[in-house]
């Protein structure tokens, strides 16, 4: 039944990922061209003419100051005229699976609403598509910012639950004396696991963005930046969802520790280890497979996360990639929820290549941390 | 009833702050302000304005401008104001420009409460209480009209009969009748369902506003009605839905309208 549901879900978005689209330019090249001589063959002075008269000043100021327009030659000033005059833009477009089966009715349709379009097969996830920023022509948009803000998180996420949780089980079930403190940490931890995730972000905007500014905005290292100084960052993104999969890895970690069998820490008591010894060379190792597990399903629900993160204070848009933990930032479930969310077909189309992105980082997260657990138990056996 | 029922107005909001950078950010907002107020409902803008004449603010040159720009609000001002980043930036800006889609409401309360944000963007005008928060904080909100939203009551393509409203006709539709011969003898007796935008958003206080007197209680307990803030779910359902009835913002497709 599961496996149904996720085979629909799965076709769904890679019909919507790939497919047919009609492109239609802005200004017909038909148009520009001058005294007969078609636009491809005009000269440079005649395509700067063109460019001029076409875009705004600011542009041209700011094209001029790239590279000034008497240095640039003819090829470059027509790829301009062609990208920012005549700018193909689509005008529609159509699921992988229309595109197989209903060709004819979707030729005979372009030629009926858009004659001086042209048909053409596109993938909406490519190499562009991850590298690009964002952007609201949906030709031009990719997810790099998101892309790279949902990994900078992660990784904060990762950096900050692992060694916590890890510690706060081998804490818990080895060193913690069974009294009325103890069981109440560890009810507490049970029901943490529960807690919907919007009551972290909401956590985390009262500790992290608004007690923990100081550290959140990165104004403790000295380095003050205006637009993070509110401590809207990374870090706190990372903590808040740090904290939510830590009753998750604290529980799972817990399991494997206790499903390690006694007689190994009995068997390093009696050579005279000392407890340390025999948690960090004998049960850890043990139970890694166990804590990885727990940890990889950890984190694919911090990576699909955007309640908390919409709480504490994502951005939506952002022009410039997150740099370092300090940065403002935007995620990739944030960005595919707002293409989602937009009428025009095409950013249906690009939240479904989102969705697809998504989906590669996730595998290959878990499948890096499979890898790893792999390593651990081949070498214990 | 025309196919306009009224004016929305999409305001965005610029205040100088005291810290440097984002100060000189602020003010290089200003000159794309006027020029989406000359194509509201285009996502690009299009012609350039003059500069000085209607902000009372100098032209920038964004390749001078240095420092971040920090914007939140409305969400019905988001996709304008995306590509009035984009193009800002296109133009040579090199800072960091970030927008949060997060509601007029909320967007004021970061700009006047907690003076974090630059800009803030919102599809009404500011509220007293607003200005005065924002006094307390040291900040004077300036107001730019980015954009004039039309509102427009749309039906499914399907019905003929709904060719002229009253306002009073629409006041029936959108609160007691159940079917259109309720409201008109004259129209078949089809169920009439409503798809509206949620509460938060400009366009329904407008609405409300214009056709009910302020008082939300009618529309509020009509029958068969969905609220949504997704303008997604809205027209979808009003493309399933014989007899549907909507009213928009400004980012729906060329749906028929009254």
């Amino acid at each position: 039944m599961g496996i149904l549901a996720l085979t629909a879900l799965l076709y769904n978005v890679v019909t919507e990922s790939f497919g047919l689209v009609a492109l239609e330019n802005e200004v017909n090249p038909a148009e520009l061209a001058m005294a007969g001589v078609p636009l491809e063959e005009l000269s440079k002075e005649q395509l700067q003419a063109i460019l001029e008269a076409n875009i705004s000043a600011g542009l041209l100021r700011r094209l001029e100051n790239d590279q000034p327009f008497v240095q640039r030659d003819r090829a470059n000033v027509y790829e301009l005229v062609l990208e920012r005059v005549v700018k193909p833009e689509i005008v529609a477009t159509w699921s992988l699976t229309d595109s197989l089966l209903r060709r004819a009715a979707i030729e005979q349709e372009m030629a009926d609403k858009y004659p001086t379009a042209i048909l053409q097969f596109r993938s909406w996830v490519h190499p562009d598509f991850v590298t690009n920023t964002q952007s609201s022509v949906p030709i031009q948009a990719g997810v790099r910012t998101a892309l790279l803000g949902s990994l900078w998180v992660i990784l904060i996420t990762i950096l900050f639950s692992f060694p916590v949780g890890v510690g706060a089980a081998i804490y818990l079930e080895e060193y913690a004396e069974d009294n009325f403190v103890n069981r109440i940490i560890q009810t507490n931890i049970n029901n943490l696991a529960g807690v919907p995730s919007i009551i972290y972000g909401m956590l985390g905007l009262a500790i992290f963005v608004r007690s923990m500014e100081a550290v959140t905005s990165g104004a403790f290292l000295g380095t003050v930046d205006p637009t993070t100084a509110n401590g809207r960052t990374i870090l706190s993104a990372g903590l808040t969802l740090g904290l939510l999969i830590l009753p998750l890895i604290i529980i799972n970690g817990q399991e494997a520790l206790r499903s390690v069998p006694s007689t190994l820490a009995q068997a390093g008591f009696g050579l005279g280890a000392t407890q340390w010894q025999v948690i960090w060379h004998h049960l850890l190792p043990s139970a890694m497979p166990g804590i990885l597990t727990g940890a990889i399903l950890a984190v694919s629900r911090a990576l699909g996360e955007t309640a908390p993160l919409v709480v504490i204070g994502a951005s939506t848009f952002i022009a410039v990639d997150p740099n370092g933990p300090f940065s403002k930032f935007t995620v990739l479930p944030i960005q595919i929820y707002q293409w989602t969310s937009r009428p025009q077909d095409e950013f249906r189309n690009l939240a479904a290549a989102a969705i697809l992105v998504l989906l590669v980082l996730l595998l290959t997260l878990n499948a890096s941390a499979v890898l790893l657990r792999n390593r651990f138990s081949v070498a214990r056996n | 009833m025309r196919t306009k029922l009224g004016l929305l107005f999409v305001l965005a909001l610029l205040v100088l702050t005291g810290c440097g950078a984002p100060a000189a950010a602020t003010a290089t907002e200003s000159p794309s302000a006027p020029v989406v107020g000359a194509a509201p409902v285009a996502e690009t803008p299009t012609a350039e304005a003059p500069a000085t004449s209607e902000t009372g603010l100098p032209e920038v040159n964004p390749l001078d401008v240095t420092g971040d720009i920090i914007v939140a609000g409305s969400s019905t001002v988001y996709p304008l104001t995306e590509a009035m980043a984009e193009r800002f930036a296109d133009e040579g800006y090199s800072g960091n420009i970030t927008i949060d889609s997060i509601g007029s409401g909320a967007g004021f309360e970061r700009f006047c409460k907690t003076g974090e944000t630059d800009i803030s963007n919102a599809s009404r005008p500011i509220k007293d209480s607003e200005v005065e928060s924002c006094a307390a904080i040291g900040r004077t909100p300036i107001e730019f009209r980015v954009g004039t939203d039309a509102l427009a009551v749309v039906i499914n393509p399907a019905n003929d009969w709904a060719t002229s409203v009253t306002k009073e006709e629409l006041a029936a539709l959108f609160s007691t009748a159940s079917t259109w011969a309720d409201v008109n003898p004259a129209w078949p007796a089809e169920p009439i369902a409503r798809f509206i935008p949620g509460t938060d958003s400009g366009t329904f206080d407008y609405f409300v506003e214009e056709v009910f007197d302020k008082n939300q209680e009618p529309i509020l307990s009509a029958a068969n009605t969905q609220l949504s803030e997704d303008d997604n779910v809205l027209v979808q359902g009003l493309g399933l839905c014989l007899s549907a009835f909507h009213t928009g913002g400004h980012s729906g497709p060329d749906s028929p309208a009254l």
